[in-house]
């Protein structure tokens, strides 16, 4: 991930809010917001772990919620772009995972007055986070892309592995983005004729993991610590 | 298939993550937010404030701030204490946006979504020049009060003037809705929650006219 504030061209379009500079600092800086989120954090100065996100519909909400905090106009402008931009939008990311634990009754005892700025954090990085998803189904999955056939396993490394929008990896492998799409909805579509044979489906009503619900039949049951 | 099912599927193709598909899709939902604030941004900050009565020549004429009834609105707004969970406190540029707010502006404060009563206290600090924080309102400098309860947007009656006090240059801008009015010591020493009914920080751009 290279750093946006080496990237002037990029900085200066992303602070005037161009559609395309947002999506490219969107795309970098994923991955890492989404191991943060998941693993959750440690704030040093008063000892408390915040857990992460372990439901992955609220994990999307979370994402999209840092992120539409983080490129408001306001907080656009409010990066001084001296810095990595990696501590900024992670101090919105930790503020909005703590208020997200007190919205849901959560009690974080001494974390009032601490700061989650990057100094007083440290990521849980050992933590690989709770798997979300039911093991029978993941082996399935595995055992489905391992068998795939060119050019779906093209797709699929770039749609699925290197996490590409669907135009970057349409033009990364030469076909048209119907096409991407075609083959996308190709393999969901054999992943669940599979897993229905394999009496895994819930016909259409699996359900995420979620503290007051029944945990699916994709799903992994939420690890308590 | 559904979108549940949808990103289910996407999340075992991706090994337990948020896959390319699913990403789009949170993307495509962060650029339409984006672009809706942007949008109600402009439109709210256009000609909407309405001199009240003959308080013109009033350097602190009271701005009746109008505001479109289906526009909610997100901001930086950081309400601490029980009773104040649902009370916004706002800054406003008067003739721009905070992100770029012409020295010929007035700083304007604003109080939504639920019955509040209180006293603004409020300062900015330069964020690059060296220069001293700029005390809006205090104990010490006078503390507009709002007596009104209702629960419909409301303007305080006291504006700031950025011509006078602002060069041009990033500000961080503090903003409390209290109980009581609050002394500049106390006010950097982060006031009690308990009598705090709202509370904002913002970053203000002052440009040239």
């Amino acid at each position: 991930m290279s750093d946006l504030r080496l990237d002037l061209d990029l900085l200066a379009r992303f602070r005037s809010g161009e559609r395309d500079a947002l999506a490219e600092v969107y795309r970098r800086y994923l991955p890492r917001l989404e191991q943060l989120l998941r693993r959750g954090f440690q704030v040093r100065d008063c000892s408390v772990r915040v857990p992460g996100v372990f439901n992955p519909d609220d994990l999307a909400d979370t994402l999209q919620e840092v992120f539409a905090r983080a490129f408001k106009p306001e907080a656009r402008a409010a990066y001084d772009g001296r810095r990595d931009y990696w501590p900024y939008l992670a101090v919105i990311a930790r503020n909005m995972v703590v208020s997200r634990h007190r919205r849901s009754g959560r009690e974080l005892l001494g974390l009032e007055s601490a700061s989650l700025d990057e100094e007083n954090v440290v990521d849980c990085v050992d933590d690989p986070g709770t798997p979300w998803l039911d093991p029978r189904s993941v082996a399935i999955a595995q055992a489905y892309v391992a068998s795939l056939p060119e050019p779906i396993r093209a797709v699929h490394a770039a749609r699925y592995v290197q996490a590409l929008s669907q135009r970057d990896a349409a033009k990364q492998l030469g076909l048209s983005r119907p096409k991407v799409r075609k083959l996308e909805d190709r393999m969901r579509r054999e992943l669940r004729r599979l897993l229905e044979q394999a009496g895994l489906h819930g016909g259409g009503q699996a359900t995420t993991i979620d503290e007051t619900s029944e945990t699916g039949p994709w799903t992994a049951k939420p690890r308590t610590s | 298939v559904d979108g549940k099912t949808k990103n289910e599927l996407d999340r075992l193709l991706a090994g337990d993550r948020i896959g390319g598909p699913e990403a789009d899709a949170i993307l495509e939902r962060v650029l339409a937010t984006v672009e809706r604030d942007e949008r109600r941004s402009r439109r709210w900050l256009a000609p909407r404030f309405v001199v009240a009565g003959g308080a013109l020549a009033a350097a602190a004429a009271a701005l009746l701030l109008i505001r479109p009834a289906d526009e909610g609105r997100e901001d930086e707004l950081r309400a601490r204490g029980a009773a104040a969970a649902a009370v916004q406190l706002e800054a406003v540029c008067s003739e721009g946006t905070l992100a770029a707010c012409p020295r010929s502006s007035k700083l304007i404060f604003v109080v939504s979504g639920a019955p509040a009563q209180g006293f603004l206290s409020a300062y900015a600090e330069p964020v690059d020049a060296a220069m001293p924080r700029i005390w809006y309102f205090s104990r010490e400098a006078g503390s507009p009060q709002l007596a009104s309860a209702g629960d419909e947007t409301r303007v305080f009656e006291h504006a700031v003037r950025l011509s006078e006090t602002h060069p041009a240059g990033r500000y961080r801008v503090h903003a409390h809705l209290s109980d009581r009015p609050l002394g500049r010591e106390e006010l950097l020493a982060s006031p009690g929650a308990q009598i705090i009914r709202a509370s904002m920080r913002a970053e203000l751009v002052v440009i040239e006219d």
